[in-house]
């Protein structure tokens, strides 16, 4: 039993905490759901419309635009993301010797803040003077050439028509490669991942892996049979976090097309559209709806993933 | 035990004093002083123009109706529109906000500003000086909510030394939309694998007016504060001509890989400063960054050519750089008369001549002119007092109306979508929107009626 006083105390001590969250976390959770039912421009009082906000939604083109931008940036870098980090892990689990030093270069990219990584990409990433294009350039022109030298037609007309010489990507000028490119930049921070995955490698017991040789098993089987299942805790971890980072995604594009939101509007996610109507359209009451549409969203693919792990994530606890 | 004790219950007791007693900022009172300040957008060599003008207004002592000095203290703010929105809901807005004259009637339409119109009949204001495109913007809905600190139109800038290349006139600005194409071929350059790395012309180049090509064909945006004319057939006209360049020197895409490899817009890689297009769209702001990134520029400025007979009339965008007053400000009677001395001759003249820009005034003080920097300022001054200068149409949902045409401009460079398809839909898009807005102005208006 915890006696009356020393539960004051621990609300005292607690109490910033406490307060914090009440001023600045409990209380816009709530005034947001009360502005998604109004019209509310910030700089006037708020006008009671029900559920005009989400109805407009439906209809809006522009949101199912962005709705389906962010899916497929979702579903495009949570994947990719895990795979490359857990494939990092293994490799370097591997690894007996300078171990700590590949952890240290692979989790530096983390540590750089996303302003200057959105900044360091758009340099990387330039479809006319990045340094991706000029590694790709040659490869394209060598391309050009083998197809000149197959068809001599095709050679001719490349002379006239620059139209027909196959070139590197635009990446984030074009609005099919943008969301490629911001996943690819991504990729950059997944060491941050990998290092949790490292943990845990190294928590698996010895003893099962011995088991498994001793029934022969291959590389392959070990990793399928036994890493996963004993690391899957800690995939279901990352994948939580990244279907929550992920639905949030706003720094980069924000920074990369200057808050235009990409060419086409291929690079607009939902973040950047609530902010767009909060503080550019002057729409709160609109933004606060998508906003609450946002918070849905990241529920239900919670919701889904841990529906779907339920038997395949293994606890030693239970 | 007892200090940790004592110093969190300290912090928490600080955070909720600090919550119950905040009050906003007042300056500190000086003995027959009145402090009042003003958030400027500006940075760089235009903020300190500004601050230099503001230290002449502090200067000469202007006194209020109490017989108080006023001071005036200016603060470069970035992203000043949404701090000004943020402070005027928090009821502490400064006395007075540099804005744009884009967004303006969308602060007055939220009874943000107060109107200016009791201080101009006061003190018999007048109101004729500015040309006729400027004075439109200073109202909305009938009255007057801001004046201006600094005006500007565009012009087309051409590189003479890049006309001298390719065999043309350097003195002579392509006169018609056709020659400005004609010109654009012939500057146009392609390396040995036939890629293209310099083109005369491109539309998308800087990208700011992609809205408003329409203008150059003679096309409106809308018709009156309720109707949206994207479609109207002088802007199909014109996004026709838009898709004709998106693939005159490669395909969609190869031209916006070309255009990423051009710097930014106040750098020295500047796609236009480096040579990189020949002929572009520009405001009167760009001497100053031609002036800073590349001094040895041959290069002229002329009204961009239309598509139809103008009768000496050009064409152009008119906006401007506008001072208001915010509600709540608790000094309204002396930033107004801050806004007076700024577009008073001396004010306007003073800050126009430290930014490189044209004043709003019909009439300038003699010798004015004579003693400006900017070699090619007549143009933009013609261009400003033209009968077919523009600005940007006072619709409830602009900043919507714009982004869906330069939406409308990408799918169409793309080939995404014909002219006629993406203007239609940008209408289908932005009426409902407006019809909306316009419901819920309504509406409001009723609800301050009825006590």
């Amino acid at each position: 039993m915890i006696e009356r006083g020393q539960r004051w105390r621990g609300v005292v001590f607690a109490s910033p905490w406490i307060l914090g969250l009440l001023v600045f976390t409990l209380y816009p959770f709530c005034a947001s759901l009360y502005y998604s039912f109004t019209d509310y421009s910030v700089l006037q009082k708020p006008v009671w419309v029900g559920l005009d906000n989400y109805l407009e939604m439906g209809k809006d083109p522009v949101f199912w635009q962005v709705f389906w931008n962010t899916l497929y940036y979702v579903a495009l870098a949570i994947p990719t993301g895990i795979f490359l980090a857990l494939g990092l892990a293994l490799v370097m689990n591997m690894t007996r010797r300078g171990q700590w030093l590949y952890s240290v270069i692979f989790y530096l990219p983390h540590l750089i803040p996303a302003v200057a990584t959105a900044l360091l990409w758009l340099w990387i990433l330039n479809a006319d003077i990045g340094l991706l294009n000029s590694a790709l350039r040659p490869v394209y022109d060598a391309l050009n050439a083998l197809r000149a030298w197959l068809d001599p037609e095709l050679a001719a007309s490349m002379q006239t028509d620059a139209s027909l010489l196959w070139s590197p990507p635009p990446w984030l000028g074009s609005p099919r490669w943008a969301v490629p490119a911001l996943v690819l930049m991504g990729l950059w921070g997944v060491g941050q991942m990998s290092f949790i995955y490292l943990a845990k490698l190294q928590d698996v017991p010895i003893e099962l892996y011995e088991a498994a040789d001793i029934d022969g098993a291959s590389i392959w089987q070990k990793i399928r049979h036994v890493t996963i299942p004993q690391i899957s805790p800690i995939i279901f971890f990352n994948l939580i976090m990244s279907i929550i980072w992920a639905c949030q995604i706003f720094t980069e594009p924000f920074l990369i097309w200057q808050g235009e939101g990409g060419p086409d509007r291929a690079a607009t996610f939902l973040p950047l559209y609530i902010w767009d109507n909060a503080f550019v359209y002057m729409r709160m009451g609109y933004a606060c709806a998508l906003a609450w549409v946002l918070f849905v969203l990241i529920l239900i693919l919670t919701i889904v993933a841990f529906r779907m792990s339920r038997d395949r994530v293994y606890y030693a606890g239970k | 035990m007892k200090i940790p004790h004592l110093f969190l219950l300290g912090s928490v007791l600080l955070f909720i004093g600090a919550i119950l007693y905040d009050s906003p900022y007042v300056p500190p009172k000086q003995g027959g002083q009145v402090t009042i300040t003003y958030w400027e957008k500006w940075t760089g060599f235009e903020g300190e123009a500004m601050k230099a003008a503001i230290d002449r207004f502090n200067e000469k002592k202007i006194r209020n109706s109490k017989g108080e000095v006023i001071y005036c203290r200016c603060m470069s703010t970035t992203q000043v529109d949404r701090k000004a929105t943020l402070a005027i809901a928090g009821g502490t807005p400064p006395d007075l906000v540099g804005l744009w004259s884009q967004n303006t009637h969308v602060f007055a339409d939220m009874n943000a500003l107060q109107p200016l119109d009791p201080y101009i009949q006061r003190d018999s204001f007048d109101m004729d000086r500015y040309w006729d495109v400027y004075a439109d913007g200073f109202r909305h809905r009938g009255q007057t909510w801001c004046l201006c600190t600094t005006p500007a139109s565009v012009a087309l800038h051409w590189n003479k030394d890049l006309f001298r290349e390719a065999g043309l006139d350097p003195d002579r600005p392509p006169r018609s939309l056709e020659e400005l194409e004609a010109f654009a071929d012939k500057i146009t350059k392609r390396d040995s694998t036939g890629r293209v790395v310099r083109v005369g012309f491109l539309p998308a180049e800087p990208g700011w007016w992609n809205w408003a090509w329409g203008y150059w064909f003679g096309g409106r945006l809308n018709d009156g504060p309720d109707r949206i004319t994207a479609d109207d057939p002088k802007n199909i006209e014109a996004l026709k001509w838009v898709q004709r360049f998106s693939t005159k020197y490669g395909n969609p895409e190869a031209m916006l890989a070309f255009r990423q490899g051009f710097g930014s817009f106040d750098s020295p890689q500047n796609a236009f400063l480096s040579g990189k297009v020949g002929m572009v769209l520009q405001g009167v702001w760009m001497h100053n960054f031609i002036k800073f990134n590349n001094p040895h520029l041959d290069y002229g400025c002329a009204p961009f050519p239309a598509s139809f007979d103008t009768r000496g009339e050009e064409v152009t965008v008119a906006e401007m750089d506008v001072i208001v007053i915010p509600r709540g400000a608790r000094h309204p009677e002396e930033a107004w008369e801050v806004i007076k001395y700024l577009n008073s001759h001396e004010g306007m003249e003073y800050v126009c001549a430290g930014q490189g820009k044209l004043t709003a005034f019909k009439k300038n003080t003699p010798g004015w002119m004579e003693t400006q920097k900017h070699p090619h300022l007549q143009t933009f001054i013609d261009l400003a007092k033209s009968k077919h200068a523009v600005s940007t149409p006072k619709l409830a949902v602009w900043m919507e109306y714009r982004a869906e045409l330069t939406a409308a401009f990408d799918r169409v460079w793309l080939h995404k979508s014909t002219p006629e398809e993406a203007l239609r839909t940008v209408r289908e898009r932005v009426q409902p929107k407006l019809d909306r807005a316009l419901e819920i102005q309504r509406r409001r208006r009723q609800l301050e009626k009825t006590p």
